[in-house]
C-alpha cells in the first residue's frame, strides 16, 4: 500500500525537488510556488477533498514555467523540459484521482494522458515552425485558434453523439 | 456532465493564458496545449454510460455460508457500483461480469431496492450517476443445531394423536403400567411374564401420545449498548428458537411464537414446514438499534390472549429485566405449562461486579425454578448439549 502511494506522489515530488535547483534563474518565485504547492498537498493529505489536488498541482505548473523563464522560450530543449514536468503533474493528477474514486488506474487511461502530451509537442512543434505564429503574439493568436477550433469540434462531436 | 476534473483543466488552460499575457511568456501558452489535447481526447473516446444487473444464486441461505453475487455491467469507463450489500468499483470496457463472494456473517433480511451506479469516461472529463431500480430478498436464515430428541412433557394435551407423552393412558410407545386382562383387550398387549407370575393375565399399559401447542415466546429486546454484547445474545437466542422451531415443525404439534423486541409480533400456532417457515422469517427481522422500552407485560398477554391456555410456552430470554419474574408466575397461573430457557453470557471471571452478576442471576432462576423448568445456558456451548441433560 505504502509502495503504491509513494509511485503516486513520485512524479510530484521530482519536480518538487528538481525545479528550483537545476534552474536557479527566478528561482525565489519558484520556490514560493513549490512551497504553496507543498504546503496545499499537505492540506490534501490532511483533508483528502478532490479539489485540493488541483489547487496544489497549479503552483507546482507555474514553478515550471518560472523557473524556465530566462531560457529561449521557442528552443525545442526548453519546450522538451517544460512538458517532461507537465507530463509529471498530469501523470500524477491523474494518478491520484482514479486511484482514490475508483482504486484503480487503467492502462488506457494512463496512455491517453501520454498521447495528450505527445500531440502537445507535435502541435507546438508544427506551430513553432510556421512563420505566421513566431513570437509572442503568434503563438497567443495559435492558441486562441487552436482553441476555436477545440471548441468547435467539441460542440460538434456532442452534436453528432446525440443524433447517432 | 462535466466532471471537476473537465473544469479544473479549463481553469488551468484559462489561468495559463491569462498568466502567459499577464507576463507576456509563451511558455506558458505552451504549457496549455497538451491540457486543450486532454479535453479533445476525452471528446473524441466514445463514452457509454454504465448499466449493471445484480445475480445471486438463490434466495435463501444459511448464516455463515459463501454467496456469489455477479454483477453484470455494461458501459465503456469508470464505474462505482454500490447497493446495500456490496460496493465494488473499477474499470469496464463494453461488458464485464464482477463476482464477489462474500460470507454472509450474521442471519439478516436483506432488502435490495436499487444500485447506485457512478460512470466517468476513460479521461474522467464526464460522468453520470444512475439509481437502477432492482428490487430482490435475500433472506439469511440463523444456524440452526441438530437436536435429536427434545423431551417436552406439557401437563395437558390437545386430543389428536401426536408425540407429546399424556397423562392419559391408551395407544402409544412408552410404557405406563400393568393391570389386569378385561375382555377386548388386544393379545399382543399380554404381558407373559406378569402372567406367569400372577397367575392371571395381565396387559401392558402405555402412555397416550397426543398433540399439543408450543409457543415460542422469545424475549430479544435490547438492553445494551454495545453491539458486541447485544448481538452475541440475540444471536444465541434467534439460534435456539429456530433449532426449537425446526425439531417442532418436525413433529405432529403446532408452533407458535410470541417475539417482544422493539414492538409484539406473533404467529399463530400451525403444523409442519408452514410453521417453519413463518416463524423463521419472522425472526429475521428481531435485530434492533435502539434501547427497548417495551415490558414483558406485552408478551404476556399476547400469549394469554391469543394462545390456548393448555399451551406449553418455552420462553427464551436472557432475564436482564425484572418484569420477567411475575409475567411467569401469572403465565403459570392461568394454566400455561413454562420452561424457561435463559442464555447467559457472564464470564467466569471472579473479579466483584461478575460475581455480584452471578449471584443475582443464580437467585432469579432458583425463584423461577420453583414453578417452572429452568435451563441456565452458557452461551458458549451448544444448545442441544445443554438440553439434553435436562431433566
Amino acid at each position: 500500500m505504502k509502495m503504491k502511494a509513494f509511485i503516486r506522489d513520485l512524479p510530484l515530488f521530482v519536480v518538487y525537488i528538481s525545479t528550483p535547483l537545476i534552474y536557479r534563474q527566478l528561482w525565489v518565485l519558484s520556490a514560493v510556488m513549490v512551497l504553496i504547492s507543498f504546503g496545499f498537498y499537505i492540506l490534501y493529505k490532511l483533508i483528502e477533498d478532490e479539489i485540493l489536488i488541483y489547487i496544489y498541482s497549479f503552483p507546482a505548473i507555474l514553478a515550471v514555467i518560472f523557473s524556465l523563464a530566462y531560457m529561449n522560450p521557442y528552443s525545442l530543449e526548453t519546450i522538451a523540459q517544460a512538458y517532461f514536468y507537465l507530463t509529471l503533474i498530469i501523470l500524477h493528477i491523474t494518478l491520484v484521482r482514479f486511484h482514490k474514486r475508483f482504486g484503480m488506474v487503467h492502462r488506457d487511461t494512463i496512455m491517453h494522458t501520454l498521447t495528450a502530451i505527445l500531440l502537445g509537442v507535435f502541435s507546438t512543434t508544427i506551430l513553432m515552425n510556421y512563420p505566421a505564429v513566431y513570437g509572442f503574439w503568434g503563438v497567443l493568436a495559435a492558441l486562441v485558434a487552436t482553441v476555436g477550433i477545440i471548441i468547435y469540434i467539441l460542440f460538434e462531436s456532442k452534436e453528432r453523439g446525440n443524433t447517432s | 456532465m462535466r466532471t471537476l476534473h473537465f473544469y479544473a483543466m479549463v481553469v488551468y488552460i484559462a489561468s495559463l493564458a491569462g498568466i502567459g499575457a499577464l507576463f507576456k511568456m509563451p511558455l506558458a501558452f505552451i504549457m496549455a496545449v497538451p491540457i486543450v489535447w486532454l479535453l479533445v481526447l476525452s471528446s473524441i473516446m466514445p463514452y457509454k454510460e454504465h448499466k449493471v444487473e445484480r445475480k445471486f444464486p438463490e434466495e435463501r441461505f444459511v448464516e455463515g455460508d459463501e454467496c456469489e453475487f455477479t454483477y453484470c455491467i455494461t458501459g465503456n469507463g469508470y464505474y462505482s457500483v454500490s447497493d446495500e450489500f456490496n460496493s465494488l468499483k473499477g474499470y469496464c470496457k463494453d461488458l464485464c461480469e464482477r463476482k464477489i463472494r462474500k460470507k454472509l456473517a450474521h442471519f439478516d433480511l436483506v432488502n435490495f431496492k436499487s444500485i447506485k451506479i457512478y460512470s466517468e469516461d476513460l479521461l474522467g472529463m464526464e460522468y453520470s450517476t444512475k439509481n437502477i431500480h432492482q428490487p430482490a430478498e435475500l433472506r439469511i436464515y440463523p444456524r440452526i443445531e441438530y437436536m435429536r430428541k427434545f423431551s417436552i412433557r406439557p401437563r395437558k394435551t390437545r386430543s389428536l394423536l401426536g408425540d407429546y407423552p399424556s397423562r392419559r393412558k391408551g395407544i402409544g410407545l412408552e410404557f405406563a403400567d400393568i393391570r389386569e386382562y378385561y375382555p377386548g383387550d388386544s393379545m399382543r398387549r399380554i404381558n407373559w411374564k406378569a402372567t406367569a407370575r400372577r397367575n392371571k393375565l395381565m396387559v401392558n399399559e402405555y402412555e397416550s401420545e397426543r398433540t399439543g401447542d408450543t409457543v415460542i415466546l422469545l424475549d430479544v429486546r435490547r438492553f445494551f449498548k454495545s453491539d458486541e454484547e447485544y448481538e452475541k445474545i440475540l444471536e444465541a437466542s434467534v439460534r435456539a428458537a429456530a433449532t426449537i422451531t425446526t425439531y417442532l415443525s418436525k413433529t405432529k404439534n403446532r408452533v407458535g411464537l410470541v417475539l417482544l423486541g422493539n414492538t409484539v409480533d406473533w404467529v399463530y400456532p400451525t403444523y409442519g414446514k408452514r410453521a417453519l417457515y413463518l416463524i423463521l422469517d419472522r425472526l429475521l427481522r428481531v435485530r434492533s438499534g435502539k434501547i427497548a422500552r417495551l415490558p414483558f407485560e406485552y408478551g404476556k398477554f399476547i400469549v394469554s390472549r391469543f394462545f390456548p391456555p393448555n399451551s406449553f410456552v418455552i420462553l427464551i430470554s436472557p432475564l436482564l429485566a425484572w418484569d420477567t419474574d411475575d409475567a411467569v408466575v401469572e403465565l403459570l397461573a392461568r394454566g400455561y405449562d413454562i420452561l424457561v430457557i435463559s442464555p447467559s453470557m457472564i464470564s467466569d471471571k471472579n473479579d466483584f461486579a461478575t460475581r455480584i452478576l452471578r449471584a443475582e442471576r443464580e437467585v432469579r432462576l432458583r425463584r423461577l425454578r420453583l414453578y417452572a423448568r429452568v435451563v441456565d445456558w452458557n452461551i458458549e456451548y451448544p444448545l442441544t448439549a445443554v438440553l439434553k441433560v435436562m431433566k
